[in-house]
């Protein structure tokens, strides 16, 4: 057991390491960078130089787009090698994400602060799906090709097809601008709160309409795993055994169904974990919640690489340990499973 | 069962030639593909499924040979308007007139029309010189807010998103095969390089990488036409892992088969032990993943359109339709610029579900339905 996961962990960190070469050669490749965006303006003003754009090129590690330079500044935000002003390595490595070049916050910092709203919204919303889709997707499968599973299915086919800026857009239409129960947009209304207690409810309230949205773009997937789990484990020979001794339908369905759909269930838990900590990047968007995605999305578009190689490698690290953490659920809830390979 | 009930089934089954003959009188023969298709149709979703996307496919590429209206074209027919004021005149008897002083005058275009409006007929110099009559046209949906039909653009943006989709799905259904049967069949260390490619693409975030990627086309200044192409590459190298990881582990599978010992014993060349005797054996799974692969990059296109990067302004897409819900004004009062086109892109990808989960279940032989 000790052996495998040392020897995917040491997998994994060969596959991130490869993955975040890609990553940072593509994000160096972008042709107008942080620098060319923001010093445009100045520069058509005469306000800068040409020369100070160089010298701040040179600043933020930017100056040499050759495959060399674009390597030494890989490996200096790696922290294999130092930055040309110092000589100590100060990267990944060492536990530094670097500053991030739009937010002037160390990249870190800035995860940390913005991760909890994306976080609160998507646990909420994940306890939410569950505890519909689990219920539904099981009597779906039990009462197969009945009215409910027709409805059960056709919605989850409607779910899984939406795309979510436009739910988003329909939801704020509805709800927020024609209705008038929610605010349109943002996480925060404009006014001072007596205490924070007030204030803290307003912003559960700024986010109940994208964490509705995230329900029900999610509901269907889960329902429609649930359901096909179901199926196959009312098709297993324990079940007929268990009908054959003369349970009642209840015990069979909501004892030796249900805790043997649950395995996979369980299993994908672990696998949300990026989509708990990342944040809804488009969803943040159309709300304008300053949530993780909605930052990340930013800093995507201006170039900031410093905090796209963070975002992105957080990404990867969540989904590596994701995969990991539910390969390991199933050796614990399924016993038949063994892992030593 | 009883003795008796035994012995009367065998004299049944050894009977004489005049019951035989009317057992295969009885029985028809139905091939596998008749099977697949009756259990399809048998399935109401699938029909459901099947009519939406016959439906969205006239819609947009039969539907802009017959639109009235071009692409981009701008209903200039308009609403002229005049900002006027009061004014006082004394005329030579010392009466006082109010006269209406015209001040101002706009003619702008027929934007933000209600659905099932026409325009008017009117005038235009085109780039010749030229003067260009313009009859009156109807609007079905309206304009929007650069005066351009709703309808028309519904019909060009689908197109694109369509057969973008076709291609892409087309590309790295091969790309994937091609690479899965090699992973799959040749094992060893070329297994272990595709395997390894396959697990870091997995591992990259997709809709930021496709972000930065589409924001590299955006900056490299990729000429207009050439923007679908290059989109299509970069969608078709993110999305062939998992047609490769499903064809290399059927590979695996297959290979162990009574029947490919057979193909090796015959001394088949490896070309056609694969392309022959292997590849046919995962073509209903292909079948399937394709089919739910079309919906999924209907999405991806539309979220990229939606987000701005993708095809160009002034080229309609789904995506950007609904994207100008953005502005207040159009949010609030003008959702018939908006909500048909998500509604299009609903109807398309749940048409591509709806067809791919009854395939599903029609291509699978345990399924006695």
């Amino acid at each position: 057991m000790v052996k495998y996961v040392v020897k995917r962990l040491l997998y994994s960190l060969l596959i991130l390491i490869l993955a975040s070469m890609i990553i940072y050669g593509l994000v160096r490749c972008i042709p107008n960078d942080y620098i060319d965006t923001k010093m445009l303006p100045l520069l058509q003003n005469g306000t800068a130089s040409q020369e100070t754009i160089d010298n701040m090129k040179k600043l933020y590690g930017l100056d040499d787009n050759s495959f060399k330079g674009i390597a030494k500044g890989y490996f200096v935000w790696l922290g294999v090698i130092p930055p040309t002003d110092s000589d100590k390595c100060n990267g990944v490595l060492q536990g530094n994400l670097g500053d991030s070049f739009m937010y002037s916050d160390s990249v870190s910092a800035i995860m940390g602060r913005s991760m909890w709203i994306s976080f609160a919204i998507a646990i909420i919303a994940y306890i939410l799906v569950y505890v519909i889709s689990i219920p539904l997707g099981i009597q779906s499968a039990v009462h197969q090709y009945g009215p409910l599973d027709y409805g059960v299915t056709a919605f989850t086919m409607v779910g899984i097809s939406l795309p979510s800026f436009f739910l988003a857009t329909l939801f704020i239409k509805f709800f927020a601008v024609d209705l008038g129960w929610f605010p349109q947009t943002g996480l925060e209304s404009g006014t001072s709160f007596s205490s924070g207690f007030e204030k803290f409810l307003d912003q559960v309230y700024h986010c109940i309409l994208p964490m509705l949205t995230l329900v029900v773009l999610s509901v269907g997937g889960n329902m429609r795993h649930t359901r096909t789990n179901t199926l196959e484990v009312l098709n297993a020979d324990y079940i007929r055994t268990a009908r054959a001794k003369g349970l009642s339908e209840n015990s069979v369905i909501y004892k030796h169904v249900f805790r043997n759909t649950m395995i996979p269930m369980v299993t994908m838990m672990a696998g949300i974990l990026p989509s708990l900590f990342g944040g809804a990047m488009i969803l943040e968007q159309v709300f304008g919640l300053p949530g993780i995605g909605q930052l990340a999305y930013k800093a995507l578009t201006v170039g900031d690489i410093p905090f796209i190689m963070g975002y992105e490698m957080f990404l990867a690290i969540l989904s590596v340990i994701g995969t990991l953490l539910s390969d390991l659920t199933y050796a614990l809830v399924d016993p038949r499973i063994k892992l030593d390979r | 069962m009883t003795k008796e009930n035994m012995t009367t089934e065998i004299e049944e089954t050894t009977a004489p030639e005049a019951a035989q003959a009317s057992l295969s009188d009885n029985a028809r023969v139905i091939s596998p593909a008749q099977l697949v298709l009756r259990r399809f149709f048998r399935s109401k979703l699938s029909l459901i499924g099947l009519s939406m996307l016959v439906f969205m496919f006239v819609f947009c590429l039969i539907g802009p040979f017959f639109a009235v209206w071009g692409e981009a074209e701008i209903d200039y027919s308009s609403i002229t308007e005049y900002g006027y004021s009061q004014v006082e005149v004394k005329d030579a008897d010392g009466n006082t007139h109010i006269v209406y002083q015209m001040t101002s005058f706009t003619s702008s275009i027929n934007k933000y029309a209600k659905p099932f409006t026409r325009s008017q007929e009117y005038t235009q110099k085109n780039a010749d010189g030229e003067i260009i009559t313009y009859k009156s046209r109807l609007h079905i949906m309206g304009t929007d807010e650069n005066g351009r039909d709703v309808f028309t653009r519904l019909m060009y943006g689908g197109q694109k998103s369509i057969l973008l989709s076709l291609m892409t799905v087309a590309l790295y259904l091969t790309l994937g095969i091609l690479l899965g049967a090699l992973a799959g069949y040749v094992g060893g260390w070329v297994d272990q390089i595709i395997m390894r490619i396959v697990d870091v693409i997995n591992c990259i975030p997709s809709l930021p990488i496709i972000l930065i990627l589409a924001a590299m086309l955006e900056g490299a200044k990729v000429p207009q036409e050439m923007r679908i192409y290059y989109l299509m590459a970069i969608l078709t190298l993110l999305s062939w892992t998992g047609i490769a990881r499903l064809v290399r582990g059927q590979i695996l599978f297959l290979r162990e088969q009574e029947y490919m010992v057979a193909a090796d014993a015959l001394g088949l060349p490896a070309t056609r032990k694969i392309f022959k005797h292997l590849i046919p054996n995962i073509v209903p799974q292909l079948i399937v993943t394709a089919t739910l692969g079309l919906g999924s990059m209907i999405l991806y296109e539309s979220t990229l359109s939606y987000l701005g990067l993708g095809f160009p302004l002034e080229i309609a897409s789904w995506g950007r339709m609904v994207n100008s819900a953005t502005t207040f004004e159009i949010l609030k009062n003008y959702p018939h610029i908006w909500i048909p086109a998500g509604i299009c892109i609903i109807v398309t990808v749940l048409g591509f579900n709806f067809m791919g989960d009854g395939l599903r279940d029609a291509l699978d032989p345990k399924m006695k339905r």
